[in-house]
């Protein structure tokens, strides 16, 4: 029997034609003919010419990109991926494992480690605070460094770091942050605020907090003259794009500013301060367009009108699978992906982009994987969309996740399985049994809310209204694939938690072969800096001003 | 045995509709109100208890209050029929809002049953047994058993409120028992408005706010819809 270290040598010297059998048992006398002629080795083995003039190919200089775009899935960890890879091949009608989310493709992949500064296992403020600012910090704390203590904001002062949007806009670049959850929510925020709290997302989070810290909202709608008081002398324009949801930390807890909820059931917004940050934007940008809601979407003009603020919902936006529930409709992720591409691509310096798909988080949470694969299936179609809407070879774009959930693909499942559905071992057709004597399913959790058949709903959420379960259930009778079942859990907690292991970075164009090996998180925004030079630009923009 | 149970019902619900004096000018269901009732729930090991319930109600809201619990839970309708739900904490002042239900959980059905205790769908599936007095104040006996469960209801149609509804099976029973009614529109303003203002958490953002205490409180005080 020929080793694989000799088979290696063979392929490699001899060209896969002159290695004989070792042992001389093959029949043909040419034991790797059966293997040249299996379309498994064939295309593997064109995966490794491509990946080779992947290297090749690839430009390796500083400053390459003119445009980057980060897609962030918040919790799409390893098993999120590949969970979505089948579900997607499968409502394609293949099998489901062969098949490939777009940014399966992306020529190379990393690792990247998530911990927090003070926490094992993370969360998103601190893990996008370290993909956007490059530094690592703790959990909670939002674009400041470790120094700054969680919810205090007196240890703020002196704290704060420079993102990689920020430097993008010094620079010249056109700018945009896109989310489907609360534009103000901990990932997106990451991108231009300052906070020793997530959670301060208006000023009515912030009661009882002295030292002058002001709320992420607000830093969002100011983000133009914030960044120019910064650095004195500085002229830029701003965002040129914001989607996503949240309008509630943009309005006064006042019916008469609602766009959508009925002044009779209350104020849509919650600030306690009066402000109407909405107003305080058109009177900042009396050009742009701000939409709530998909049919001012659908007419924005994307050589004319911006900067554009869309807020298309009081809180996060609906998850895909509930989209159509929406009362004033809302567009995609890919809708907002594409037409912010279309925005931002006028400007000939190039843009910076940030995409977060925020609900694959929220879904886990709930222990519901069809709406965590749903979100998933969505994140990649808009990465295409991306692929289709830019130059590969000045478009650097990267997809990684900020954290993972505590979410398995588990037992021995023949392939094909649907799976979403309960285990069938291989060779057989009926459900396996586990030692209880009861059905399992492929796809579980390790902890949270447990097992819930909640039918068609498509709002995973849903899930907290009902009662946590901690024993075993009799799936038998039960469609596990349809869209309000929740997995059962191992350990019962109020809801199912992020994970601790390490994420994927998929990256393709100008800087992706940095993306190699296993790296801390907060490399990336070094990798993104580096391929649109962006530290160099802004510091001659600073050094021109007046 | 039956028999008696419902003769005793009736005449119980005749006299707890004269004790709570409901006034004679009936009011219409965009009227704020806010209404009492007792609730006492049976096991048939012979186990009791009892717990202060307010409805509190205007047009399009509609509140459950458990004062024992200090704890509200609000229903609120939107022009197109769809609810959303809010649970009220009151010791905390905090709020955990959920999203607006679909349509087929916001049915007139759903609504009526926060609105009045129970689906005018199923009162007219009811047996309607007998009837005392007359405009406002008429009282309507209703009687139904389905299910090895036996509906009893004393309904004041006019005002669209439970008097008197027992629900009782081999399991257990269960009865709302009318206490009185105000329809000051100013305390139920206020009962609103107060609640309006306490600090919301939307309850998809439960799983990142585990660490908060405060929240975390809430969570093992319960989340119900």
């Amino acid at each position: 029997m020929m080793n694989l270290k000799t088979l290696a040598v063979c392929i490699s010297v001899a060209g896969l034609t002159a290695c004989g059998s070792d042992d001389g048992s093959s029949a043909s006398g040419d034991p790797l003919l059966n293997s040249r002629d299996n379309p498994w080795y064939i295309n593997s083995a064109r995966s490794v010419q491509q990946a080779q003039l992947n290297s090749e190919a690839i430009n390796t200089l500083r400053g390459a990109a003119k445009n980057i775009i980060l897609f962030v899935g918040d919790g799409m960890g390893a098993s999120t991926v590949t969970a979505a890879r089948i579900r997607d091949g499968q409502l394609k009608g293949m099998l489901g494992e062969e098949n490939n989310l777009s940014f399966d493709t992306f020529p190379f992949v990393g690792l990247a480690k998530t911990y927090n500064v003070d926490a094992q296992t993370p969360d998103s403020a601190g893990t996008m605070t370290a993909m956007m600012s490059g530094v690592k910090t703790d959990k909670g704390v939002i674009g400041l460094d470790e120094g700054a203590n969680y919810a205090e904001c007196d240890s703020a002062q002196g704290k704060e770091l420079v993102s990689a949007l920020e430097l993008a806009e010094m620079a010249g670049l056109s700018t945009g942050v896109i989310s489907t959850a609360r534009i103000t929510h901990a990932t997106p925020a990451a991108a231009y605020a300052k906070s020793a709290n997530r959670n301060w997302e208006d000023d009515s989070d912030m009661s009882g907090v002295s030292g002058g810290c002001v709320d992420i909202a607000s830093q969002l709608v100011n983000f133009e003259g914030n960044l120019e008081a910064r650095y004195p002398g500085l002229d830029v324009n701003g965002i040129e794009v914001v989607m996503g949801g949240g309008r509630r930390h943009f309005l006064p807890k006042d019916a008469q500013y609602n766009v959508e909820k009925d002044a009779a059931n209350g104020a849509e917004g919650d600030r306690g301060d009066g402000q109407d940050l909405l107003s305080l934007w058109r009177t900042h940008y009396p050009q742009g367009r701000l939409v709530h809601d998909q049919s001012a979407f659908d007419a924005i003009d994307v050589n004319s009108d911006q900067p554009v603020f869309g807020l298309f919902n009081e809180s996060h936006m609906l998850y895909e699978a509930d989209r159509g529930n929406d009362i004033l409709g809302e567009p995609s992720l890919t809708q907002m992906t594409t037409k912010a591409i279309n925005i931002l691509d006028n400007n000939e310096k190039g843009f910076f982009l940030t995409v977060e798909s925020g609900r694959i988080d929220h879904a886990h949470h709930a222990g519901n994987a069809y709406n965590a694969l749903g979100e998933t299936i969505e994140l990649a179609k808009a990465v295409q969309a991306a692929m289709d809407a830019t130059n590969p070879e000045e478009t650097l774009i990267i997809v990684t996740a900020d954290h993972s959930h505590v979410f398995t693909i588990a037992g021995y499942p023949k392939r094909g399985n649907d799976i979403l559905g309960k285990l069938v071992s291989v060779g057989e057709t009926e459900p396996a049994l586990a030692k209880d004597d009861l059905p399992y399913t492929t796809l579980g959790y390790t902890n949270g809310r447990g097992f819930k058949d909640l039918g068609a709903e498509t709002n995973a959420d849903a899930a907290y209204g009902a009662a946590i379960v901690s024993e075993r259930a009799d799936l038998s009778g039960i469609n596990t694939a349809e869209a309000g079942f929740h997995q059962e859990s191992h350990v019962p907690s109020s809801a199912e938690t992020h994970a601790g292991e390490d994420v994927a970075i998929y990256a393709s164009g100008p800087g992706a072969h940095l993306v190699s090996g296993t790296h801390e998180q907060n490399i990336l925004f070094h990798i993104m800096e580096r391929a649109a030079d962006l530290t160099n630009k802004a510091e001659r923009a600073l050094a021109n001003t007046p | 045995m039956k028999k008696l149970s419902l003769i005793g019902f009736v005449l119980a619900s005749f006299t707890m509709q004269a004790h709570a004096s409901l006034g004679n000018i009936c009011q219409p269901l965009q009227k704020a109100a806010k209404v009492q009732y007792s609730i006492e729930t049976r096991q048939p090991t012979g186990q009791q208890s009892r717990q202060d319930f307010t409805l509190w109600r205007t047009s399009q809201k509609v509140a459950h209050q458990y004062p024992l619990k200090s704890l509200s839970q609000q229903w609120t309708r939107s022009h197109d029929g769809r609810l959303t739900q809010t649970q009220y904490f009151e010791q905390e002042l905090r709020a955990i809002e959920f999203e607006t239900q679909s349509p087929q959980d916001s049915s007139q059905a759903h609504w009526q049953k926060k609105f009045q205790l129970i689906s005018s769908q199923l009162i007219k599936a009811m047996d309607l047994v007998t009837s005392k007095g007359r405009a406002c104040d008429l009282l309507e006996y209703y009687q139904l058993e389905k299910d090895g469960v036996l509906h009893q209801l004393s309904w004041l149609p006019n005002k669209n409120l439970v008097s008197r509804y027992r629900i009782s099976s081999a399991k257990m029973s269960k009865e709302w028992l009318l206490q009185s009614v105000n329809y000051d529109a100013d305390l139920v303003a206020d009962f609103f408005n107060a609640r309006d203002h306490y600090q919301a958490t939307d309850f998809a953002d439960i799983g990142d706010h585990e660490s908060d205490p405060v929240l975390s409180k809430l969570i093992h005080l319960g989340f119900s819809r």
